[in-house]
């Protein structure tokens, strides 16, 4: 056995080794003492890494297998751990993925998670099995927690199942924003399911992670460049100079203007003077809710914002963004260069975005080389007749610098001002001159170069200032020493090319290279050559015989080029006679016109990639990469977005599929219906499944206390028509009525109750704070019962009293009332009387009339007082959408038979406040907790209160409400209500069953 | 997103590797290695971002280790770079400052855990450490054994009962005995001065970074002496912009323990706190140099911890010099004066002069000089915190210091 442990131990199997000697040590006693000893070596070498150190030979996957089939949650768990140890080590370990999936029910969360990487490990290559653990997801998916929805909608995405994307419905950001990230994974194209949620998400965008908020702003650019209309279709990139004068940059004038309130007013004064174009409210308010978003700390977001503002914002707004790039610079050196390689093709189009921050591009000697590079570029882009000078003192000073190889990138950008910006043409040629006694060679190669290619560009222009004899004359001499052959041979062709400027000099410079020919580079061989073929035109009585005597040397040369090159000139040029027609144009075949050197760099053909991209980065076209399309002509219909009742929690989001629920609501939410149509349109094919699931979902949810046979039946039925089901459904649910009854031994009377609300108002909710208003505080809430002399018109609306509160010392407010409105179709406010003042310390009621004709849109409107407007918002509160219907015992339970086809019902456990009061108080303290919280009216009760019924109208369709409240065994309670205004009745029955489970 | 994460030792092994989409052979880090080498080898460092045939590869280093991302698919290469970043500096939240190759080894599983946690399919996912550390406790030396003996596992059953969504960052139900809070503002100063003492460029950016201690769901507000000189801010997730923006205040509900509540940057400031007069002078054989260091405009503030490093040019074989404050060596044709504080009765001064090897040409730029100095409870800006208000019922212990230091401070000589 002692014998076994080291072996163990060796193979520091640590783990094993433990249990092992546990196993012995508990059956042998004779070796317990050194088992001893060897378990405290153990112990001091036991570290987290065992699994890392664990050779795999050891592990038996039969063995795997048999642990994660057993009852034991903690073998699964370290079976799943070993496999996954495994997996990292590069183990396939397939095999076992049936008995995987079986734990992917685990309630351990550990487990869960374990097992979830598991699968998302091998779903590709196991697609069929993994489609087993499918339905265990669906069920993950409608899950409480908003974490276990959004690791379970992650999986699915990696399992490729498309028809999750109906998650965007769900208004948990955390959900919101993995829906996000799987639409990029699954479907980047479809953006016609984004319409519907595209206001949503763009008004919940800055509570999104950070990682979520990168992805989200990618694909809203994208899906802004195919919705909206270019912003100023009659600014282009090239005349945005003129705009830049017009408005300074970060003016006082900004700063006022970010005072007003972000959404509520799409409208901002900057804009309005700037551009006479609309841009559309969405456009607008997507800019408006991403501005914020470059004060974020996460770099990727900045950078997403500022692609998003660059493309689709104002080409005057986009200007805006630079400063928070020019931020992202101070972070790591690999933040640097990619933010390095975004700015500079972005200046490349728009250099006024990054003019103000040219000292934040100066070198540090510290920076990287890849930095340098980057900042050298967009330092010459940056340059202009203004600046120019400090740019050139730089310059001067990283000239010297003792890394010759940025020395000479340095020459290179001197090259480029001076080509770009005349005024310096001449300093800078000078500049480069004075290096051409510089001690390295490798700048004065550069120089050289530069050199060579800034007279060329200057030839033919006759203003040119710059004494193209001098420059040529001072290169010949540098052929005396200057060795590099790249400058050897562009001073060469210079030469050549100029001859005629320096016709002394030039036979001259050929008699000496015509001495060291031989010993010359091939590519200095070649423009010698060349030098030879053009004195040769221009001056041939000095010449001609060099010519020859270099022509022999060439022939005889190592290099076929060279070689070539001699034969082809002897022909044309000194054997004329042997080809006189093709000699005849000797001339124009070596002396022309030559193109100008264009120079193409590299930031700026990345422009063909979207700046922030992947693609952008490594100029080409990386996998999945979907190019921007262009602003379209006409923009698609706006309307798609339309505002809509989403629904605040759409946890039963089965019902909204369901068209017959909306069916009589048709005339008056013509919206709402395009809505669902939309969300439901990929399911079209398969409506049956849907009905199907929606009619399990009835069928689960109302005779829930029903054993389970009856619903797998029902269920199985369901292929027949509709009305057959819901005609069992019925005699289920009488049946469970029934029970019921039986349960408590008679047959119940059901005792009349006239109890309605005992609060005449809501709660107390804050209007305006009155840190905002600088000391007007408004609270507010819903009244139940109106005071006396004033009368309600309208039976749609609902009367809200204002607590108006002066809370400031000094300031008196006055002339309050109620400004502009931004509403909804069919929404209004009657407007309170204008209060003429409010002294500091002083309060006052006010009462408004509001309807609001649907149950989630606030209602937004500005109060309005001497001291400035304030927007404010009031969201319906749903318990205040009824009001309190009297009917006696028996109409109720006609009505509430007579509604069966509209029902919705669920049940829950009560919470543990209300259970307190032990079970007699029960049903009291349910029927009380209902009536405060929830405008209605009790007509009845049975004596125990165990069964308790509610009749209300609702507010906004003036439909009669029932509910059915029954306590079951100790804790338990189902809800029924039953209403053709189904959209309240459901959010009602959440309501109910949230106060029921407090 | 990432398909793979393989995390690196400066030695050439691969201490981690991750995959999300398939398992990608380990030979893809040899790609890594080379560019690195190469670029070693010309004295500079390798590019983040690395192409080869079917992935691409991108790299943060931090201390010894490199963190490599590998990916496939179009995707944000900031992100990358801001996930890797953030796997960083949760492993220093978990394990301590000093991350290297061993420490990792040995918290091998909670390494594991801790990307298993964070990234979902290659997706960042939970990434706050207050959220991590519910569900994954810190390591330490009794639950590694406890671990060990019993197999209990540190992984907490239960999921974060803490508020999530809207403040993911906080959980519920903390308590203090005492509730103290402290902000640190630490003020960095980047700046180029040319040789005749001129500024170049200047600028200063800060960070406050706050250790909060408080109980419950404390709703803070924290007011400047004068916000209005902020130039441009970025904040933690916690901040609400708009306060910001309309009233030029901070208010947000702490994250528990050690986090960066914000960084600014404010530029036009001219009055540097220290004054660094090098001359130096190169002639046939050999160069003069004498370097004065001082500080102004203080506010009687000690400068501390003043370090100057001085690299001579390549071809310089003796340097010889003294200095009146300090101590100082050279290493590798680089000088380092140690001059710790700068005393109130004399200037630190540095002299003395250096060897040229001969036949060399001459250098043609003098050196840049940077420096590093430290001075405490000063901020160069004048930032401070004028209030704190506390929405919670006790009155939380207040702590405010500040520090002004040298960020990249480039003199030339």
């Amino acid at each position: 056995m002692i014998e076994s442990t080291d072996k163990i131990k060796n193979n520091s199997n640590q783990a094993y080794f433990y249990w092992y000697l546990v196993f012995f040590s508990n059956k042998t006693g004779t070796l317990y003492k050194q088992t001893m000893e060897k378990m405290n070596t153990v112990l001091n070498n036991m570290s987290n890494s065992r699994y890392f150190n664990d050779t795999s030979t050891n592990v038996k996957l039969t063995e795997i297998k048999k642990q994660l089939d057993g009852p034991s949650d903690k073998d699964k768990l370290e079976c799943m751990k070993k496999l996954i140890a495994m997996i990292s080590k590069g183990r396939d370990v397939s095999e076992v993925f049936p008995q995987v999936v079986k734990n992917v029910i685990a309630k351990n969360l550990e487990l869960k998670k374990l097992v979830y990487m598991y699968l998302v490990h091998y779903a590709e290559s196991e697609h069929e099995s993994a489609l087993l653990a499918i339905n265990t997801f669906q069920k993950s998916l409608v899950d409480k927690s908003q974490v276990i929805r959004a690791s379970a909608l992650r999986v699915m995405s990696s399992i490729r199942v498309v028809d999750i994307i109906q998650l965007l419905n769900d208004n948990s950001t955390m959900v919101l924003g993995a829906a996000m990230m799987a639409f990029v994974e699954v479907c980047p194209d479809r953006y016609d399911i984004l319409h519907q949620h595209y206001r949503k998400i763009c008004q919940l965008l800055a509570d999104f992670d950070e990682w979520s908020q990168t992805v989200t702003i990618g694909v809203l650019t994208k899906y802004a460049r195919t919705q909206f209309k270019c912003p100023d279709s009659t600014i282009n990139d090239k005349n945005v100079k003129q705009y830049k004068k017009k408005t300074s940059f970060y003016s006082d004038e900004e700063d006022d203007d970010s005072n007003e309130n972000q959404l509520q007013s799409p409208k901002s004064k900057l804009y309005d003077s700037m551009d006479a174009e609309e841009i559309d409210i969405d456009h607008r308010l997507l800019l408006k809710s991403c501005l914020p978003l470059l004060q974020s700390r996460s770099n990727a977001v900045v950078m997403a914002v500022s692609s998003l503002y660059y493309y689709i914002a104002p080409v005057i707004e986009a200007q805006k963004v630079g400063k928070s790039l020019v931020r992202l610079l101070r972070s790591s050196p690999e933040v640097q260069y990619i933010t390095l390689t975004n700015i500079s093709t972005m200046v490349t189009m728009r250099p006024n975005m990054f003019e103000p921050y040219l000292s934040e591009f100066f070198i540090h000697s510290t920076d990287p080389e890849y930095s340098i590079k980057l900042k050298l570029e967009i330092l010459t882009r940056l340059a202009t007749g203004e600046n120019i000078s400090r740019i050139l003192k730089e310059f001067k000073e990283y000239v010297r610098n003792e890394d010759k190889k940025f020395a000479a990138e340095t020459i290179q950008a001197i090259g480029r001002c001076a080509a770009t910006i005349p005024d310096v043409t001449e300093s800078c040629t000078y500049g480069l001159m004075s290096l051409l006694s510089n001690s390295s060679q490798v700048v004065v190669a550069e120089a050289v170069i530069v050199l060579k290619r800034l007279l060329q560009l200057n030839a033919d222009n006759s203003n040119s200032s710059i004494k193209h004899e001098n420059v040529i004359m001072h290169l010949a001499k540098l052929l005396e020493t200057l060795e590099v052959p790249s400058a050897r041979a562009s001073i060469i062709w210079v030469i050549g090319e100029y001859s005629h400027k320096i016709p002394m000099v030039a036979p001259d410079v050929l008699r000496k290279l015509a001495k060291s020919f031989a010993d010359e580079d091939e590519s200095v061989k070649l423009q010698i050559l060349n030098l030879g073929a053009k004195l040769h035109f221009h001056n041939p009585e000095q010449t001609k015989l060099l010519f020859q005597y270099i022509i022999n040397q060439a022939k005889f040369d190592m290099n076929y080029d060279i070689r070539d090159s001699a034969r082809m000139m002897k022909l044309l040029l000194i054997s004329t006679e042997k080809n006189p027609s093709l000699s005849g144009h000797a001339k124009s075949i070596f002396i022309n016109q030559k193109p100008f050197p264009t120079e193409i760099s590299i930031s700026e053909d990345r422009k063909r990639f979207i700046l922030g991209s992947f693609s952008h980065i490594v100029n080409h076209s990386v996998s999945g990469y979907q190019p921007l399309s262009d602003f379209p002509e006409v923009p698609p219909d706006p309307t798609v977005r339309q505002p809509k009742q989403w629904v605040p929690e759409v946890k039963n989001n089965i019902f909204l599929r369901e068209e017959s629920f909306y069916s009589d609501e048709e005339e008056e939410d013509e919206d709402e219906d395009e809505e669902f149509d939309g969300a439901s349109e990929e399911e079209d094919d398969d409506d049956e499944d849907s009905q199907d699931e929606l009619e399990k979902f009835f069928s689960d949810s109302s005779d829930s206390s029903t054993p389970k046979k009856a619903n797998g039946k029902s269920n199985k039925k369901s292929k027949k028509s509709k009305k057959q089901v819901k005609q069992q459904e019925d005699n289920e649910f009488d049946e469970d009525m029934d029970d019921m009854d039986e349960l408590f031994g008679v047959a119940e009377e059901m005792e009349k109750l006239e109890i309605s609300s005992p609060t005449t108002t809501s709660v107390k909710k804050v209007l305006l704070k009155a840190n905002v208003s600088q000391g007007l505080l408004i609270e507010y809430c819903f009244l139940r019962q109106l005071p006396e002399g004033i009368e309600n018109e309208s039976p749609s609306s609902v009367c809200i009293q204002l607590l108006l509160k002066n809370q400031s010392t000094e300031q008196t407010f006055e002339n309050i009332k109620i400004g502009n409105k931004t509403l909804i179709d069919g929404a209004d406010i009657k407007d309170f009387d204008e209060i003429a003042s409010l002294e500091p310390g002083a309060t006052t009621e006010a009462l408004l009339f509001v309807t609001f004709n649907s149950l989630s849109q606030a209602c937004k409107f500005e109060i309005s007082t001497s001291i400035g407007n304030f927007p404010v918002a009031l969201t319906p509160i749903i318990g205040e959408m009824v009001s309190p219907l009297e009917v006696d015992v028996e109409e109720w339970k006609g009505c509430f038979n007579a509604l069966e086809s509209k029902s919705v019902s669920d049940h829950v456990e009560i919470g543990e406040k209300l259970l307190g009061g032990g079970q007699q108080q029960l049903g009291n303290a349910v029927l009380m907790l209902l009536l405060e919280n929830i405008n209605l009216q009790a007509t009845s009760a049975n004596q125990n209160k165990t069964k308790i019924q509610f009749a209300a109208k609702t507010i906004i369709k003036s439909a009669d409400l029932f509910i059915n409240i029954e306590l079951v065994e100790s804790n338990q309670v189902v809800v029924t209500i039953r209403s053709s205004d189904t959209l309240t009745a459901t959010l009602l029955l959440k309501k109910q069953l949230e106060l029921l489970t407090r | 997103m990432l398909s793979s994460l393989f995390i690196l030792a400066d030695t050439g092994d691969i201490i981690i590797e991750k995959h999300w989409r398939g398992i990608i052979n380990r030979s893809i880090c040899e790609y890594f290695w080379d560019q690195k080498i190469s670029a070693e080898s010309e004295g500079s460092s390798v590019a983040p971002v690395i192409t080869t045939p079917k992935y691409y590869l991108v790299n943060i280093k931090r201390t010894t280790i490199y963190f490599l991302g590998v990916l496939q698919n179009e995707c944000s290469p900031l992100l990358v770079v801001d996930f890797l970043q953030r796997i960083y500096d949760v492993f220093i939240d978990y394990f301590g400052q000093n991350l290297n190759e061993s420490i990792i080894r040995d918290n091998f599983v909670h390494v594991y855990q801790l990307i298993e946690e964070m990234a979902d399919n290659g997706f960042p996912f939970t990434t706050e450490p207050n959220f991590l550390k519910e569900m994954i406790k810190p390591p330490n030396v009794v639950s590694n054994l406890l671990q060990g003996v019993t197999g209990t596992s540190n992984i907490s059953d239960n999921l974060p009962n803490g508020s999530l969504g809207a403040i993911q960052w906080r959980k519920t139900g903390i308590k203090y005995t005492s509730n103290e809070i402290f902000f640190d503002i630490i003020e960095e100063i980047d700046c180029i001065i040319d040789s005749n003492g001129f500024v170049v460029s200047c600028e200063v950016n800060g960070e406050i970074q706050v250790n909060c201690k408080l109980s419950g769901m404390p709703d803070l507000t924290l007011t400047f002496n004068n916000p209005r000189m902020l130039d441009d801010v970025s904040f933690h997730p916690c901040v609400r912009y708009s306060r910001w923006e309309n009233d030029r205040v901070l208010s947000f509900i702490p994250p528990d323990g050690s986090f960066k509540l914000m960084n600014y940057r404010i530029k036009g400031i001219n009055q540097l706190p220290i004054y660094v007069k090098p001359q130096i002078s190169f002639g046939e054989g050999g160069g003069r140099v004498n370097v004065l260091v001082g500080s102004k405009n203080t506010n009687n503030k000690p400068v501390e911890n003043v370090f100057v490093t001085i690299p001579f040019p390549k071809t310089t074989t003796a340097v010889n010099l003294t200095s009146n404050v300090g101590g100082h060596f050279t290493e590798d044709k680089v000088c380092k004066w140690n001059i710790g504080k700068i005393p109130k009765e004399k200037t630190p001064m540095l002299s003395g002069n250096v060897v040229l090897a001969a036949g060399q040409p001459l250098p043609e730029a003098n050196p840049s000089i940077m420096v590093q100095f430290k001075i405490a409870m000063f901020t160069i800006s004048g930032l401070g915190v004028d209030s704190l208000a506390c929405s919670e019922k006790y009155k939380p212990f207040k702590g405010v210091r500040s520090v002004t230091r040298a960020g990249k401070f480039q003199v030339r000589a």
